[in-house]
């Protein structure tokens, strides 16, 4: 049974007996940790056809999309894939769907993904990453909720087009 | 461009190509396969790279691989000789000092530093110390414990 569920049947001078039992037990994998023998996702090696992704950010905080350009990053030898918003429209969200997976029209804040480079090594990637041409129009940032609501702004997600 | 270093890692002696821009923290975890240093934030801020350079705590991803060349490089995997923990090793876990873990080596590497200098260090050169190793889950204070521990062990040689 769960611990809970011992301490209501154990009553309340039991409950006392089984905290005076508990004894102080080392970390279950503080050997690991401390010995650098920790496997972390990072040190983890999959061999050398593993695959490397990096994204391109948008420098501002509000503004169009106009044009993406993926010619370079494509062209440039060891790279798999680019892939913007307009690739895979879906919107994701824990409890509601309100965010791109990359950005579709719009760019919503300093820093949102708008395309993601796949190669197979990280400088590749890198390098891939910094020639996607992206072209904004960039439009006034709205940091305030009233003002928001008053350019339109509504608390739903935004649809394509939309605030 | 491409450059050949021999360097001691942990007691063995290696011999590698490395390329000019890579960084010592590349090197040990990608070459070398001692991936106790930690990619933090690659960018000297963090700590979860230090490693001993000729005895000195260094921020592994600020060192230019080929400046490691004819250097000696301490890690924690490298701290436990013959099978028996390091002190610190010991403090660590008996103190709960490691949550996550992921500053551990880095600490590790910085209280070892420290040691070596100053075998009595009071609590304020030991928070000294490990200024530059950030640590986001413990509080830093059982990690400052386990290291005052050791200090005390050391007078006596015996666990506090």
């Amino acid at each position: 049974m769960c611990t809970s569920e011992a301490f209501r049947e154990a009553g309340l001078w039991q409950l006392k007996r089984i905290t005076r039992s508990a004894k102080s037990v080392p970390r279950v994998d503080a050997l690991e940790k401390v010995t650098g023998a920790a496997q972390y996702v990072d040190d983890m090696a999959f061999g050398p056809g593993l695959l490397f992704g990096k994204l391109v950010h948008s420098p501002i905080a509000h503004g169009l999309i106009k044009h993406i350009d993926v010619s370079a990053a494509l062209a440039l030898p060891g790279v798999k894939a680019v892939v913007t918003g307009q690739d895979n429209p879906r919107r994701l969200g824990l409890y509601l769907k309100d965010r791109f997976i990359f950005a579709y029209d719009r760019v919503r804040y300093v820093g949102e993904s708008v395309a993601g480079v796949v190669a197979t090594s990280e400088e590749i990637a890198e390098r891939a990453a910094a020639l996607v041409r992206v072209e904004y129009e960039p439009l006034e940032p709205i940091f305030d909720p009233y003002l928001f609501r008053a350019a339109g702004g509504s608390s739903g997600p935004p649809g394509p087009g939309e605030l | 461009m491409l450059h050949e270093i021999s360097l001691t890692v942990n007691g063995d002696l290696h011999t590698l190509v490395v390329r000019s821009h890579h960084t010592l923290l590349q090197v040990l975890r990608e070459q070398l396969g001692i991936t106790s240093p930690k990619r933090g934030c690659e960018n000297g801020e963090c700590g979860a790279c230090t490693v001993l350079m000729d005895g000195l705590p260094v921020n592994s991803c600020l060192v230019l691989a080929p400046e490691a060349d004819g250097t000696t490089i301490e890690t924690a995997e490298g701290l436990s000789a013959g099978g028996e923990l390091h002190p610190l090793q010991e403090a660590f876990i008996q103190h709960n000092a490691v949550q996550c873990g992921f500053c551990t080596p880095g600490m590790l590497m910085s209280s070892k530093a420290l040691l070596d200098r100053l075998p009595h260090p009071t609590e304020d050169e030991i928070r000294d110390a490990l200024v530059g190793n950030l640590c986001r889950c413990t509080g830093y204070l059982r990690i400052v414990e386990a290291i005052q521990d050791v200090t005390a062990r050391g007078e006596e040689g015996k666990p506090k």
